[in-house]
């Protein structure tokens, strides 16, 4: 316990091998399968036929339009829903602070969503937003507005989809800030009082610097698990219409188990997690970097 | 407190932006929900009913498989999912209960190790560890399924287990450091007192960490309890499906919006009545602490 370092690792190894021969069988040893399916093509005539074909498939991923259009769909998921989750998440654990009665029950209430599963986000959103069941439906008919609003139009349903996202993980976000925001030093604001910041300089030049580096890691999570996100757009909408909320995941889904193109599949499923790597590694570089300090 | 952090202008500000806060919190979760309370003629009337005036526990029993008769002599018959949903809520029990419990045994050790003991490459492992964050589970799925086809795990609830603890190890065990380091720093009085390690671990460590590990299995919990991909891909249409597999028959084959929102209630029972736990705890959970 307060032996030296180098004394602990056998301590530390002792615990730690178990999760990592776990790891090993369960993530490592699938991800690289992935990869050397990757390289392969695949034929399923009774039983599988393995044909190495090199970099064949991600050539031919690279050249797929269709790969293009949904990396797009995806780019545009993953910054619209963190960036709603980021503001509402924050904004919620600014008011959260702010109050002080109800406390209890409101911090109830905004966790809310975060208990509420991704195929669970996507059903209910599904229903709010889509034409006959939603409540804008309900909202123009009582104003009297003769026309069923459609929000689920090729150019609109991918923001319904990202909404959808922010919705289920703002919780998360609002209470980790929340946490960080109640370190904060209350001399802080008092000086900032003295010097007659405005509320919105005080929140600039005193908050924002304290949670910086809480928010740069939580952007980083919302990215990945937008990134991830399957279920919730499977059930809200399936890709559609019109594949305009194809995102990778349902692109490589259709790929590897629909079409059975499981090498072409592998080789997609690379470049998405370079992808979420790659834009983990930007938001370091450009962000968290210097947010660290 | 004067609310010194906040930078909303005076009362009538803040009281706009709790009342936004409490919409946007509950009214998606309403709207869907107040359908497992109605019949199928108002849970299908056009235009939708906001608040709905005729409530039924109807749906409820004909999703468990009672027949039930209504005040107005109408028969509302038993879902044809109905086995499908009870068996997916005791698979979701097992499967969850399983995962807490050994997400708990791997993660409390580790957490441990990483939050409170320096050793040599800490960071390092501690990278590997978390890096499974990362995966998208559409990428591992292919593997896992031709996998689980030879070692025969497909359509049971060991392979779904396993996978399932994939996603709650590397997670819970990013989740639980940051309150591991942030306890009293008691060893050096436990070297006095001539505890062991192993001593220390069981008989202060874990009394003094508790709370944390509650939370910890509450998450890994849910985590379960939520899985959907890999349900609807490996025990889908077998004896292991779960719960939210099992919703997923609603959705494509019988139209009963009622049915399904009454299933879905039941599906998010659990995590809102943990929520409230969660949000008295969550905050001494950090994710931040372990990779600062």
């Amino acid at each position: 316990m307060v032996s030296k370092p180098s004394q602990n690792l056998k301590f530390a190894l002792f615990i730690i091998i178990p999760t990592i021969a776990f790891l090993l069988t369960m993530v490592v040893y699938p991800l690289g399968y992935s990869i050397w399916l990757s390289f392969h093509n695949i034929k399923q005539f009774g039983g599988l036929k393995f044909r190495n074909v090199g970099l064949n498939n991600y050539i031919d991923v690279y050249g797929d339009p269709r790969f293009w259009d949904s990396t797009w769909v995806t780019l545009q998921f993953v910054f619209e829903s963190t960036l709603i989750a980021i503001i509402t998440g924050v904004g919620f654990a600014l008011v959260l602070s702010g109050i002080t009665r109800y406390k209890l029950i409101l911090r109830t209430i905004v966790i809310l969503p975060w208990g509420v599963s991704l195929y669970a986000t996507g059903i209910l959103f599904g229903r709010l937003l889509r034409d006959r069941t939603g409540v804008l439906t309900v909202i123009f008919e009582k104003m009297g507005v003769g026309m069923i609003p459609e929000l689920f139009q090729a150019h609109l349903a991918v923001h319904m989809t990202a909404l959808a996202q922010a919705w289920n993980i703002t919780p998360l976000v609002a209470f980790f800030v929340l946490t960080n925001i109640e370190t904060i030093p209350p001399q802080l604001y008092h000086l900032a009082k003295i010097d007659k910041l405005t509320r919105w300089q005080s929140f600039w030049y005193v908050t924002y610097p304290q949670i910086r580096f809480t928010v740069f890691v939580l952007t980083c999570v919302v990215v990945i698990f937008s990134f991830k996100a399957y279920d919730l757009i499977a059930i809200m909408t399936n890709g559609g219409p019109a594949r305009a909320t194809q995102t990778l995941p349902l692109e490589l889904i259709e790929v590897s188990f629909i079409k059975r193109n499981l090498g072409y599949g592998a080789a997609m499923s690379v470049y998405l997690l370079a992808m979420i790597i790659g834009s983990t590694l930007l938001l370091y570089f450009l962000w968290g970097r210097r947010a660290e300090k | 407190m004067t609310s010194t952090t906040s930078i909303f202008r005076g009362k009538k500000w803040l009281i706009a932006a709790v009342f936004l806060m409490i919409l946007w919190s509950l009214f998606p979760i309403y709207w869907t929900l107040k359908m497992a309370f109605q019949s199928y003629a108002d849970a299908v009337a056009y235009p939708p009913i906001f608040f709905p005036s005729d409530i039924t526990v109807g749906n409820f029993l004909s999703i468990f498989g009672i027949e039930y008769t209504a005040k107005n002599g109408e028969v509302v018959e038993k879902s044809a999912h109905a086995s499908r949903v009870i068996i997916g809520i005791k698979n979701s029990i097992i499967i969850s209960s399983l995962t807490t419990v050994i997400t708990l045994m791997f993660v409390v050790p580790l957490s441990y190790l990483f939050a409170r003991i320096e050793f040599p490459h800490r960071g390092k492992l501690l990278f590997a560890i978390l890096f499974s964050v990362a995966l998208p589970p559409v990428s591992t799925s292919i593997p896992y399924y031709t996998m689980f086809i030879q070692t025969g795990l497909v359509g049971t609830k060991t392979g779904l287990l396993l996978v399932t603890l994939t996603i709650t190890v590397p997670f819970i065990t990013w989740m639980t450091i940051g309150y591991f380091k942030n306890l009293p720093p008691v060893e050096k009085l436990a070297v006095l007192d001539g505890y062991t390690r192993l001593e220390f671990f069981f008989r202060i460590f874990i009394p003094m960490a508790k709370n944390g590990i509650v939370v910890a299995g509450v998450l890994a919990f849910l985590f379960a309890w939520n899985e959907f991909t890999y349900a609807q891909l490996l025990v889908n249409g077998t004896p292991a499906t779960t719960l939210s597999s099992a919703l997923s028959g609603f959705l494509f084959m019988l139209p009963f919006p009622n049915q399904l929102a009454a299933t879905l209630l039941i599906s998010l029972l659990p995590p809102l009545a943990i929520s409230f736990l969660l949000q008295r705890f969550i905050s001494e959970m950090n994710i931040v602490d372990p990779i600062r």
